[in-house]
């Protein structure tokens, strides 16, 4: 067995590609003070004492008009109402069931709030409560939208609509959820072979493709047909395309990870999780975004 | 000691041979000779101090210290929704883990927290509430495991550094960073950051004169005080004293965790 080794400094020499270099970064640790005028509003990773402005994470400042921000490096996913996450069955409650989204809280889904089959305004009986684990049970993924967000910040999630539900065969990445960018769909087939849930809380679903017609039921009926090889690589690669955009920080949406897998074409997928060739595809994709201004 | 199978079956307690040796040695020697301690530092002066922030990738935070041989490593889980309702609170809650390795002491520590570690575990978790902005994670628990992997003294205020960084890694909100350091007085000269051979014990300690050791966890953007642990016999104006040099020990200490964070803070946004 032959094994590949890679010394630091050999690593190719990438020119500087600092776009950032236009406007210079301002950073914080906490403690800091970001600034002592008045007449600012207090953002997400501030606080306020005595009319002076401090930093309480560690982060670049991002100032929108009057609203100052820290945007930490990493953190646990703040939802939103409309966001598309996906999440894991912790627990069968009663009427509701438990996700795990990468939340702080966990959040809940709710008996009411998922589609079940007989129609829309079916009510929900006994024996809806009672079949719950026969329609999810502990382990399984699900997609969901958020329906709202509770004063504690924990989320409630549904499910009514034929594309999200229970998930099938595909793999998971998780990447850090300030990474995803926010779009109108979430959901995209892409021409290379596969289908990919970007959640907002920073959860990848990778999957074959899905048939827009016959192959969204809301997660009843789970396709568990073999899936060829040549589907399996082009999901392989996807994922290590996303993991290597994701290690250099690069904003996660349908644009970056196509040109980031046209780029990693001409390697085979095994290569893509050796960091040189990972931080390469990156700075090309880097590049690309920036030159096209998507 | 119960059994455990996962483990070698190790002597319950052990003597390193060179502890005595060294104790013989060491005793004789005075702390300050010539204004230079046993390590040639001046009282003042701290140890090298090497930090890293990010060690652990499983952890949502994590930091690496090293202050002299004194050796910390230190991982902060969460913020976590906690299980028991009966703990229910809308402010979050800090746990904390302070442990000595098994072979971080000249003498063999055992794998169960004993009495100190479970006091230092306390401590730890006064030391860096104060700091950590709760109300920001209602109903969650955030988990600080401490772990000291060698002890050459002052490894408590190590881990007290060691852990708010890894708070800082984790982006838990904090209102400062919590620094700590120690100084020791002997009856003549206080010496600050003491290591292992130079920290205060109660076997050496002599009842009829002042000795002791102060440990303070500063704010210092704050300028607040968050921990104090005061052993042995001093009067209120070394106490004075020591705290002030304390102070100004973890002010130096600061900037260089500041800059610390900056750097990694930089190096992965570019």
């Amino acid at each position: 067995m032959s094994i590949d080794i890679r010394l630091s400094n050999e690593k190719l020499q990438h020119e500087s590609t600092d776009f950032s270099a236009e406007r210079p970064l301002h950073l914080v640790i906490p403690g800091d003070i970001i600034t002592r005028e008045a007449g600012y509003m207090r953002g997400h990773g501030t606080y306020m004492e005595n009319d002076v402005l401090y930093a309480s994470v560690a982060g670049c400042v991002e100032k929108v008009n009057k609203l100052i921000c820290v945007k930490p490096l990493k953190s646990r996913y703040t939802g939103e109402v409309g966001d598309v996450v996906i999440g894991r069955i912790i627990e069968v409650g009663q009427k509701r069931w438990r996700v795990e989204t990468h939340s702080k809280l966990d959040s809940v889904l709710h008996l009411s709030s998922v589609n079940l089959p007989g129609g829309e305004l079916r009510k929900r009986s006994e024996e809806d409560e009672r079949m719950m684990r026969n329609y999810l049970q502990e382990g399984d993924l699900i997609s969901a939208e958020v329906q709202s967000v509770y004063a504690d910040g924990s989320l409630s999630l549904h499910t009514r609509s034929l594309k999200y539900g229970k998930l099938g065969q595909g793999s998971l990445l998780q990447v850090p959820a300030s990474l995803v960018r926010r779009r109108k769909n979430h959901f995209h087939n892409l021409p290379c072979g596969a289908s990919v849930i970007i959640g907002n809380n920073g959860y990848i679903w990778i999957c074959p493709t899905i048939n827009e017609q016959s192959d969204k039921t809301g997660g009843f009926v789970t396709n568990y047909e073999r899936v060829n090889s040549s589907t399996r690589e082009v999901i392989a690669r996807l994922m290590n395309c996303a993991t290597a955009l994701a290690e250099n920080m690069v904003v996660i949406y349908d644009t970056t990870l196509l040109c980031a897998h046209e780029f990693s074409l001409k390697y085979e997928v095994k290569e893509l999780i050796k960091p040189d060739i990972a931080k390469e595809i990156a700075l090309l994709t880097k590049q690309k975004i920036h030159n096209n201004d998507y | 000691m119960p059994t455990d199978t996962k483990r070698l079956p190790v002597p319950e307690t052990s003597i390193c041979p060179s502890t005595l040796i060294e104790d013989i040695s060491a005793k004789k020697l005075p702390l300050i000779s010539n204004n230079k301690r046993r390590d040639d530092r001046l009282c003042t002066q701290l140890r090298h101090v090497y930090a890293k922030l990010k060690v652990i990738s499983q952890a949502q935070g994590s930091a690496y210290i090293e202050i002299g041989n004194t050796k910390v490593i230190c991982s902060v889980y969460g913020p976590r929704e906690v299980k028991k309702r009966d703990e229910f609170s809308m402010d979050g809650q800090l746990c904390c883990d302070f442990k000595f390795a098994t072979f971080s002491c000249p003498q063999r520590r055992s794998h169960l927290s004993d009495n100190e570690e479970k006091e230092l575990s306390q401590q730890l978790l006064n030391a860096l509430s104060p700091a950590v902005c709760l109300n920001k994670f209602p109903k969650a628990r955030v988990e600080i495991f401490a772990l000291v992997l060698e002890n050459d003294g002052s490894a408590f205020s190590a881990a007290i550094n060691c852990a708010s960084l890894a708070l800082v890694d984790a982006s838990i909100e904090l209102y400062d960073i919590p620094v700590a350091a120690c100084v020791r007085y002997d009856g003549v000269n206080l010496i600050v950051d003491p290591q292992l051979n130079e920290e205060y014990s109660h076997q050496e300690s002599n009842l009829s004169e002042e000795n002791g050791q102060v440990l303070v966890a500063y704010l210092p953007v704050l300028k607040q005080i968050s921990a104090l642990n005061h052993v042995g016999c001093l009067s209120s104006k070394v106490l004075n004293q020591s705290m002030k040099l304390c102070i100004e020990a973890t002010q130096k200490m600061h900037t260089i965790f500041q800059e610390c964070i900056k750097e990694k803070v930089k190096s992965i946004m570019d």
